[in-house]
């Protein structure tokens, strides 16, 4: 009898810490930034001359970053982590990826096409974009509170911090992880799915 | 006597037990055969003939080797050594950089701008050099990439490394 009740009971813990679990997942993304902020208006070119704004990210997630092609640094470091976010989302159209160059006047158009051709990715779920030099360097720290900026001592000639961006389809930044971590990339594939659900 | 035959009327006794000891043994066995097959063909065929200091310096060479490649190399060619799709050429297998040990050691130091190829594919982005490394540290990352991954290229001395590096044509960008 004493050991029908425990085992009634184990099951009853158990129902309960399934369910627990099951509640736990259904957590959301906390909305990073200064209140009310959200990524400002723009408007660049991608590899295949398309402008790219916030219109085509209206009903989509996207994963931001800065790079330049010549990046002898981080950048090889930094697509190779996207590229994994890029193949796991290949055929999740809400969700896109956005790198902007840090370095316009040498990412030429088609340069930028090259490159992406080079990835081996689509047009439709990656865009490469350049665009006025003055504008990539403000939205990069006003609305992505990411950091870039010119300098001859650094390999390559440009400083740029390795972070991936997340933003949900009001322009609101969700997530920041390092691009240049594997561990941190990997909680950004969870992120995602978690956001994805919100929307 | 009496031990034996216990033992005896446990395995005839219990016939699960039984079968589960002869799996044991033959798992066992063919893990082990595995194990020892693959280690020893890679060890015997990189370090064969070599005498035993020069089996040393291999090791020592290797070791620091991967330290290096992690540290300059890994950021584009990956510490798989497979590169990034068509942006960045693979070490693994590649015939490009086995077939000519001497053009990669002027390749480290000085850099690279052509077109290559590599296993049949066109790679044409840019090297940057590597001007910081000396000699002893560009023939530990070479005996590294050249060992890794299932690569067979051997052994390569600082002492070739310090040859190569002194020729003109070393300086002429690859």
């Amino acid at each position: 009898m004493l050991r029908i009740l425990f085992v009634q009971k184990f099951i009853l813990f158990l129902l309960i810490g399934l369910f627990w679990a099951c509640q736990s997942s259904s957590v959301s993304l906390p909305i990073l930034g200064p209140p009310e902020h959200r990524i400002q208006a723009f408007r660049f070119m991608n590899q295949d001359s398309l402008w790219v704004d916030n219109q085509t990210f209206k009903e989509k997630i996207y994963v931001a970053d800065f790079f330049f092609t010549t990046c002898p640094a981080i950048c090889p470091i930094m697509k190779n982590q996207m590229l994994r976010v890029y193949e796991k989302y290949d055929s999740e159209e809400r969700v896109s990826l956005l790198s902007h160059t840090i370095d316009p006047i040498y990412d030429t158009l088609p340069l930028l096409r090259d490159f992406a051709s080079k990835l081996g990715v689509e047009t439709q779920k990656w865009h490469f974009v350049t665009g006025d030099m003055d504008s990539i360097y403000h939205i990069a720290k006003h609305s992505y509170f990411a950091w870039a900026e010119a300098d001859d001592q650094a390999p390559g000639g440009y400083l740029h911090s390795g972070h991936f961006i997340l933003v949900d389809n009001k322009r609101q930044i969700r997530g920041v992880y390092d691009g240049t971590v594997p561990a941190s990339v990997d909680s950004l594939l969870v992120d995602i799915d978690l956001l994805l659900e919100e929307i | 006597m009496i031990f034996l035959g216990t033992i005896r009327e446990i395995l005839l006794g219990h016939r699960t037990f039984l079968w589960m000891f002869f799996c044991l043994i033959f798992l066992g066995w063919g893990l082990s055969g595995c194990r020892s097959k693959e280690s020893s063909v890679k060890k015997k065929h990189v370090l064969e003939g070599l005498d035993r200091r020069t089996k040393l310096r291999f090791k020592s060479y290797f070791a620091k080797g991967h330290v290096l490649y992690q540290r300059h190399c890994s950021n584009c060619h990956q510490s798989s050594g497979k590169g990034i799709k068509s942006w960045i050429p693979p070490l693994k297998n590649s015939d490009y950089l086995l077939r000519n040990p001497k053009r990669n050691i002027c390749i480290i130091r000085y850099g690279q701008d052509s077109i290559i190829r590599v296993n049949g594919k066109k790679y044409d982005s840019p090297m940057p050099g590597f001007p910081q490394l000396s000699s002893l540290e560009i023939a530990e990352i070479i005996t590294y990439v050249q060992n890794a991954w299932g690569n067979r290229g051997g052994f390569l001395s600082v002492k070739e490394v310090q040859m190569y590096l002194e020729r003109d044509s070393c300086r002429v960008r690859f």
